[in-house]
């Protein structure tokens, strides 16, 4: 049992959002990725976080899986592309800019606000350990 | 009015000489002994100042080995950190954020209770 639970409770938190950070990393780089009318599309990644050992007064979060998109993606008029089929047909995942950026923006700021309570709490435990070093 | 001189001592009773032991003393109770002694020895036990001493000292020990483990950790997520193996730098900055608390706290600890011995030994008798 640690003396400061508070890192291990917002590490997890910390590594919870990179997680998305990465997912959401992936989804970006492959939204243009383009398959053949016959192949599944590109699935997004959707990290799925759950709190650790809920209700048992130990807290943190962690990633309890990773959901992915739906497989048939947008179908793409554009012969042009070599994997057209016969009808000119392309497979484009399923993928919203902007939802994407957005989730970016919240693992972001998620991420930022786990290192703020690290930031915050040594402040706090600092100042502890210096009670009284001043007599 | 004047003041009287002292009269001389009208004399003393001579001091009587110690009468030896009519009887011989009766032996210890080995049972009684035994009994006051382990009071004695529960009193000490329950003395707050001894128990208090030696417990800083362990649990400054039983502090120590776990502030090496902390130092182990953070050491061994430096060199993930720069052998490119850390997938997240903050997991190492975390990770020396929180040995160096410990660290702090032991030290102050420490200190907290070597500055109380002193005292209790400068104290004048």
């Amino acid at each position: 049992m640690s003396s400061f639970p508070v890192f291990g409770v917002a590490g997890s938190g910390v590594t919870v959002y990179r997680k998305w950070l990465d997912a959401v990393s992936d989804n970006l780089s492959n939204i243009n990725t383009v398959n053949p009318a016959g192949e599944d599309a590109f699935q997004a990644r959707y990290v799925m976080a759950r709190s650790v050992q809920y209700g048992e007064g130990i807290g943190g979060a962690q990633v309890a899986g990773v959901e992915l998109g739906d497989p048939n993606g947008r179908m793409v008029y554009d012969p042009s592309h070599p994997y057209a089929d016969a009808e000119g047909y392309i497979r484009t995942p399923d993928i919203d800019m902007a939802s994407q950026m957005a989730q970016l923006m919240m693992a972001q700021r998620g991420y930022q606000a786990n290192l703020a309570v690290v930031d915050r709490a040594r402040d706090a435990y600092s100042a502890a350990i210096n009670v009284g070093r001043n007599s | 009015m004047s003041i009287q001189p002292i009269g001389a001592v009208s004399g003393t009773a001579p001091v009587a000489p110690v009468s030896p032991l009519s009887a011989p003393l009766p032996p210890m109770d080995p049972a009684a002994t035994a009994a006051a002694g382990a009071e004695f020895a529960g009193a000490l036990q329950n003395a707050g100042p001894v128990q208090a001493a030696g417990g800083v000292g362990q649990a400054t020990v039983g502090r120590l080995d776990q502030l090496q483990q902390l130092q182990a950790t953070a050491d061994d997520l430096a060199v993930q950190a720069v052998t490119g193996q850390l997938a997240d730098p903050s997991q190492y900055t975390i990770a020396a954020t929180e040995a160096t608390l410990a660290t702090q706290m032991t030290v102050a600890l420490r200190n907290k209770a070597v500055d109380a011995y002193s005292e209790v030994m400068r104290m004048q008798l």
